[in-house]
């Protein structure tokens, strides 16, 4: 039986490793082979905290709505597995059948028409901590290893760096926050300063954020992440306007490292004067 | 389309600005995003809801990463938000213990808050402790119950209750600490 399945996960999906269990084994609860990875191992754990078939079957389901909902129809209809469609059968018990073949045929069509211009007249509500949340990645770490300075007369400064850029690391912006804090009252740089706006604002702390990062917007090095994180913060404190014009700026400078990502931003934001 | 590799889908999505490529690679992989939210959030609304906001992030940004296996990416991802997720999670509860019982979370070393431990080992960590303090660490932290709110759920009264969070987070702690790095 666990090589048949294993011979279907092959033919279906054969880039999937075979480390992964299937769709249809996690809603069976069917714990993942030796061989299974990380993923594979923890789904199934976490597939535990669901009770029955029918609540991880129905989970699926939901899943399957919301992503056809959000990223298009196809997701539905080239992807859904034989679990979650069986409880959509058994919801929708087969009604349809039972009409002639050209009642079902205008029937779909007057639906996918109704579902089209339901579709194009949808103006999803615009929440920007949801836009801030698809768009903020932290910026890499690049001092970390780099010397600041002779050993002999600014370990304690270093230490205090090195816990930062842990913290930072370790995506506990608030903890990074407060070491940065601490290191630039010691040795102000724009480089630390950058981080420190970052960790604010990954820590919701958006005003303090813009504060620590609007001094760097003409630096040489650190300009350009800057005025992209000062962007996401004014996103964050419903600056709408400041955001688009600074994501503007960068959208149109051709040597900036953000300009997709602006771009790619500005479409999301809603035509706004506040 | 159904044959194509992980990658030829994101190639497809990315290139050829195919939707469809990206739909099937979240039908391929939706079971396992939402279960490794669960073993992280223990909440199937907050699993869901987490599993959505993964895909969002990833169709913004499958197109400028590079990946040489999707599925690795995609378990780094998600891991990470859920991480991210849940140290803001206990993170605020803490805030909120130390508001209303200023003693609950002590300030000494031995004794400092789980925000800041290695989060991504929690699940592990959490299926070592007795039953009893791995319940009321899930509703207290994980599900954000009060101490009168987790004892009227377990049964447990309100002394058991503080007791098992007080010695169930300092095991978890020294779990947590005893894990690997990574």
């Amino acid at each position: 039986m666990a090589v048949e399945t294993y011979v279907i996960i092959l033919k279906k999906c054969p880039m999937s490793e075979p480390a992964g269990n299937d769709r249809r084994d996690w809603i069976r609860n069917k714990k993942p082979g030796a061989g299974a990875d990380e993923f594979a191992r923890m789904a199934a754990r976490g597939r535990e905290e669901l009770g029955s078939e029918g609540e991880a079957s129905e989970l699926l389901s939901e899943l399957d709505g919301m992503l056809a909902k959000r990223f298009g129809p196809q997701a539905n209809e080239t992807g859904a597995t034989a679990g979650a469609e069986k409880v959509a059968k058994q919801q929708t018990p087969a009604k349809v059948s039972s009409l002639r073949p050209w009642y079902a045929a205008a029937a779909a069509i007057l639906l996918l028409l109704a579902a089209g211009y339901w579709w194009t007249t949808q103006t999803p509500a615009f929440n920007p901590e949801a836009v801030y949340a698809e768009a903020f990645s932290p910026y890499a770490n690049e001092l970390s290893g780099r010397s600041m300075g002779t050993p002999a007369t600014m370990d304690s400064m270093n230490a205090t760096l090195s816990a930062a850029l842990l913290a930072y690391d370790r995506r506990d912006y608030g903890t990074a926050a407060d070491s940065f804090a601490v290191y630039l009252r010691l040795a102000p740089a724009a480089a630390p300063q950058l981080y420190y706006g970052i960790s604010l604002l990954a820590d919701e702390q958006p005003t303090a954020a813009l504060n620590a990062l609007r001094p760097l917007q003409s630096d040489p090095d650190y300009g350009d992440p800057a005025r992209w994180y000062a962007a996401l913060a004014e996103l964050r404190t419903g600056e709408i306007v400041a955001a688009r014009n600074r994501l503007s700026a960068i959208a149109n400078d051709a040597t900036s490292l953000f300009t997709t990502k602006a771009r790619n931003l500005l479409n999301t934001l809603p035509n706004t004067t506040k | 389309m159904l044959a194509a590799t992980d990658l030829e889908l994101v190639k497809a999505f990315c290139a050829d600005d195919r939707r469809e490529a990206l739909g099937l690679l979240y039908q391929r992989y939706g079971h396992l995003v939402v279960g490794l939210c669960l073993d992280y959030l223990k909440e199937r609304e907050a699993a869901r809801d987490a599993t959505m906001e993964i895909f969002e992030k990833v169709t913004l940004k499958v197109c400028n990463q590079p990946i040489d296996s999707f599925r690795a990416w995609l378990f780094y991802t998600s891991r990470n938000y859920c991480i991210d997720l849940l140290r803001k999670r206990v993170r605020e509860r803490e805030r909120l213990a130390k508001i209303s019982e200023p003693n609950f979370v002590e300030s000494s070393d031995a004794d400092r808050p789980l925000s800041e431990e290695r989060l991504q080992h929690l699940p592990d960590a959490l299926a070592q402790l007795g039953e009893e303090q791995a319940r009321c660490i899930k509703l207290f932290y994980l599900k954000g119950l009060s101490y009168t709110e987790v004892a009227t759920t377990t049964g447990y009264d309100l002394k058991q209750v503080k007791s098992y969070l007080q010695n169930g987070r300092r095991n978890l702690r020294n779990h947590l600490e005893k894990m690997p790095h990574e």
